[in-house]
């Protein structure tokens, strides 16, 4: 199914009927982005088609899942996109069609070929193509050959990649993101108030208010912002003393000055003003993760719009005009004010914020002039948006998912580190026999469900032959777990518990819906982020243990 | 070696984590038979109930109830995905359980299309466990104070395990309520914040943002213009006239950013959702369900909480039980309040209070009727003990009985008069 113009009559009005919810998170640009997408899902288990149902939902452009597995009994059990009648067709097919039945807008495809023969293409040929050319690609329940060969793949071609496994109680969700930059991270921002050094239109303003000169009424609504300003002026006159650099005990001195000009103890505007204190007689200060933006050596040769606005805004923030200050957002929070004062004070602010902006701009030509680039090739909408938000500008770098050594002081201190090596072992373990610990050998029925007449076992017997071999499973892959810490992690006295060795093995590695359902979720909103380059996507490993309660977001 | 697939395989192997897993029981039955036996309650069809059914459903559940009074909008296709364009306006239960019935014909599940509140007593006592996936913090702490209520009265048969489900654009959380056993709904209601109200002072005199404008407009112009007719968020040309009344008086401050996406947003209250996080919390809900009723697996100990705005952060942690809970604890609650002060501040200060949070309380004393919302000739002939001073209605210490729309019972508070 390929996308359709005759199939999209949606308006604009409709669409905004439709995902208003999202749209409120996501706004029209990061819808417009989900809307551009073609994401590759390679797997049609029923992690693929949670994961799937999730951005077929909020209006994802396109989406090719690509398989040749058939559908067997426990799909019928567990996958809610297949059904009973379905038995013996291709997986991928099935999921795809059932799945494009929830949102018209949705285009999806399927490739009925094995993902590992897809991953694994050398030619530039089409295989090839749908990955490299991909917006994401999601890897779900595969073995560790096709995860690290779709990881170098997209690592090669800055294709962001997401990989998932689901095992009985158990699952782990995991991203590998070579450079993913993000400008409206939707971050909590402290308010930018610059009340230590209250640029020249806000100093203006606030020297033209004579508190003096105010009955009580008119006193209770004065921005706080005024009355802090004030009383940052009062109390560096009487303590002789610049307005930097304060200390707790220093800042306590300005919140008691501004309680001693309150006409009265209930006035809330002198509250805010004192409970403001604290955080807003502080020095002005880059956030860290800007400052380490900043200081990154990809705004040293720029190559995309949001390096080269980095390389602006280091120019902008050297300059005498901004002295170590970002530009303003423009916005500052609601304060107990009556309309005029407010709406003045907001005023002064933002156009504060055009004005920082038409500097940034102004470097920016400079810096795409020196780059040989033509001075509309970023757009005006985006250093808007860029100066609205650059105090919250984040850069995410993970680990590749074809890397050795995982990162074990993090797995360690989240207490991972141990379901991180079985999951790891349970790979080399199918590498190694076929099959996952725990599952019957291949040949057995278990797959299909499709029992042979020959077959005579009673259940009783099925079960303990079961059981010994998920015994027998859970003891080698605990082994190999340790083995693989010591010998090639180098960990001192490795420990897996029998008990959650023992609890993979149980799983023979068959899905759970409700687990898939919730490694479905976190990938389809790790996979939202990183198409809209909205929010934060994570860094770079969810580990899901419902059989001990252990859910952690923590970085391998 | 044939083995069984899906949830089927984690009811016949042993269990890692349960010392005693009976594969079976004393009275022969299995794990699988008390999954097949079990009747499981559903609050809730929308964004988290079409997930849970779902989950229910390919977990091996046979017998579901579901409830919801609501009907289907067309904001709500972007995650209930039981329904379809065609459905917008049939009930939400009725469609849902239609759905999953397609998919799923061995299940036997029931739509009620009704308030939590209609169910008899009989409905409540007869299920085994109860899912919550609402929107509503009114109806959550309603329905564990009756449960509460149900287990006290009568013991085992009315002790219902409830698993609670929550969302909020990229943040969600679950609770796994054993009544009497571990901390009630209740017990956690200072985790979620008041909903955010703007002083009518500055609606009237001092607008500085467009949601001033628009609570002007919806909560004091509307019921002025049109006494007789609600205001419906919903109703596009409501939210039309709400925009153009909002508009100008912004306008008339300068105040600027009115639009119909934040008129309906501030008059309807509008959380974001979206299909990711209800997807996580739903199944982590029915995940718990599952491991309740077959003891395959440990419980949630109980709490867990989800965010994924900036990466993600997970966490499984144990909420403490509150000794002083209205539901759960000793159920008594106390206030001071001046005894110069009217019953009417009173009131207000009780709907403000962060342990009450009530909506619409009716108060009494030692069986008078201090002031009651309704029936309407007893509320008429109450109010003028609105005004009255406190010290003129009863005596310092006296122990209130309150009641509430929030809870299914009454509540006893002891105001002590302070100083004024």
């Amino acid at each position: 199914m390929l996308p359709d113009d005759t199939k999209r009559m949606r308006s604009d009005a409709d669409k905004a009927r439709l995902y208003d919810r999202q749209l409120r998170l996501w706004q029209k640009d990061g819808q417009a982005a989900l809307e551009g997408a073609r994401v590759v899902v390679l797997g049609s288990s029923t992690l693929a088609s949670e994961s799937l149902k999730n951005l077929v939902l909020p209006g994802i452009g396109e989406f090719v899942v690509v398989d040749d597995a058939v559908v067997g009994a426990q799909d019928v059990a567990t996958n809610f996109f297949v059904q009973a009648a379905d038995a013996g067709q291709p997986r991928a097919e099935r999921i795809v069609e059932n799945l494009c039945e929830l949102n018209p807008d949705v285009a999806g495809r399927a490739v009925v070929r094995a993902p590992a023969a897809v991953v694994a293409a050398e030619d530039p040929d089409a295989d090839a193509a749908l990955l490299a050319g991909a917006s994401l690609v999601i890897a779900c329940a595969q073995p560790a050959a096709v995860v690290q060969a779709a990881s170098r793949r997209c690592w090669a071609a800055g294709v962001p990649l997401l990989a998932a496994t689901s095992a009985g109680l158990l699952a782990e969700v995991r991203a590998a993101v070579r450079e993913h930059t993000v400008v409206e991270s939707h971050a909590a921002a402290r308010p930018d108030l610059r009340l230590t050094a209250p640029f020249p239109a806000l100093r203006e303003y606030v020297d033209s208010v004579d508190l003096g000169a105010l009955d009580s009424p008119a006193l209770a609504h004065v921005p706080f912002v005024v009355l802090l300003i004030k009383a940052l002026d009062a109390w560096a006159a009487a303590a002789a003393a610049e307005k930097r650099a304060l200390t707790y005990a220093q800042k306590k001195e300005v919140a008691a000055a501004v309680r001693a000009m309150a006409p009265g103890p209930d006035e809330e505007n002198f509250a805010e003003a004192a409970a403001a204190a604290t955080t807003g007689c502080a020095d002005y200060e880059i956030p860290g993760d800007v400052a380490r933006i900043l200081a990154d050596p990809a705004a040293d040769q720029p190559a995309t719009p949001f390096w080269l606005l980095v390389a602006a805004l280091r120019r902008y923030v050297a300059s005498d005009y901004a002295a170590g200050t970002l530009p303003h957002s423009g916005s500052i929070p609601d304060m107990k004010a009556d309309t005029h004062s407010y709406v003045t004070l907001q005023r002064i602010y933002k156009q504060k914020a055009e004005q920082d902006r038409a500097e940034l701009a102004a470097h920016l030509r400079a810096v795409m002039h020196d780059a040989g680039l033509p001075a509309d090739h970023v757009s005006a909408a985006a250093i808007d948006v860029f100066c609205k938000n650059a105090a919250r500008l984040r850069v995410l770098r993970t680990a590749p998912l074809h890397a050795d050594r995982p990162a074990l002081d993090a797995l360690a201190a989240d207490g991972a580190l141990a379901h991180y090596a079985l999951f790891r072992a349970a790979e080399r373990f199918h590498a190694a026999h076929g099959r996952y610990p725990g599952a019957p050998p291949a040949g057995a029925a278990a797959e299909t469900g499709t029992e042979t007449e020959a077959e005579t076992e009673t259940e009783a017997e099925t079960v303990a032959g079961l059981d010994a071999l998920v015994e027998r499973d859970a003891r080698a892959l605990a082994d190999a777990a340790r083995a693989l810490m010591a010998d090639e992690w180098g960990v001192e006295s490795p420990e897996v518990p029998d008990a959650l060795a023992a609890e993979f093995a149980r799983s023979g590695f068959l899905e759970l819906h409700n687990i898939s359902a919730v490694a479905g979720g976190i990938v389809a909103q790790e996979a939202i982020k990183l198409i809209t380059h909205q929010y934060v996507p994570h860094d770079n490993t969810c580990i899901i243990d419902t059989a001990n309660s252990k859910l952690v977001a923590t970085r391998a | 070696m044939a083995c069984a697939v899906g949830f089927e395989r984690f009811l016949k192997l042993k269990a890692p984590h349960v010392a005693d897993f009976e594969l079976v029981g004393e009275d022969g039955e299995t794990p699988a038979d008390l999954l097949a036996k079990a009747k499981v309650l559903v609050i809730g069809a929308g964004g988290l109930g079409c997930e849970i059914l779902k989950n229910l459903a390919m977990s091996g559940f046979k017998n579901i109830d579901v409830i919801d009074m609501d009907t289907i909008d067309i904001s709500n296709l972007n995650r209930q995905f039981l329904f379809r364009k065609k459905d917008v306006g049939q009930p939400k239960a009725t469609v849902a359980a239609e759905f999953i019935r397609r998919r799923s014909p061995g299940i036997n599940i029931t739509a009620h299309y009704k308030r939590i509140q209609d169910m008899p007593e009989e409905f409540y006592l007869g299920l085994s466990l109860i899912i919550c996936g609402l929107d509503s913090i009114e109806a959550r702490r309603w329905i564990n104070a009756y449960i509460h209520g149900l287990t006290e009265a009568h013991g085992f048969d009315g002790f219902k395990p409830i698993v609670d489900g929550g969302t909020e654009g990229l943040k969600g959380n679950m609770r796994v309520i054993l009544p009497k056993h571990n901390a009630c709904f209740e017990c956690g209601l200072g985790m979620y914040p008041p909903k955010t109200t703007y002083p009518i002072c500055t609606i009237a005199n001092t607008p500085r943002l467009p949601e001033h404008c628009i609570e002007w407009a919806s909560v004091l112009e509307w019921p002025r213009v049109f006494p007789s007719t609600k205001l419906d968020g919903d109703d596009v040309d409501h939210i039309n006239w709400v925009v153009e009344q909002a508009s100008q008086r912004a306008a008339k401050f300068s105040i600027a950013g009115v639009d119909f996406s934040l008129a309906q947003g501030v008059v309807k209250n509008i959380i974001p959702a979206i299909a990711s996080t209800n997807a996580i919390v739903a199944a982590a809900c029915v995940n718990e369900a599952f491991k309740i009723v077959t003891s395959c697996s440990p419980y949630l100990e109980n709490s867990l909480l989800y965010t994924g705005d900036t990466g993600v952060y997970l966490l499984a942690y144990p909420l403490h039980q509150v000794e002083e809970c209205l539901v759960c604890g000793q159920k008594e609650g106390a206030m001071s309040a001046p005894a110069e002060s009217t019953l009417e501040e009173l009131i207000d200060a009780l709907k403000a209070h962060g342990t009450f949070q009530l909506k619409a309380p009716s108060l009494s004393v030692g069986g008078t009727s201090l002031y009651f919302q309704n029936p309407k000739a007893l509320e008429e002939q109450t109010r003028p003990n609105l005004a009255k001073k406190l010290r003129d209605l009863f005596d310092d210490g006296a122990t209130l009985t309150v009641t509430d729309p929030t809870l299914p019972t009454g509540l006893r508070v002891t105001v002590t008069f302070a100083a004024s």
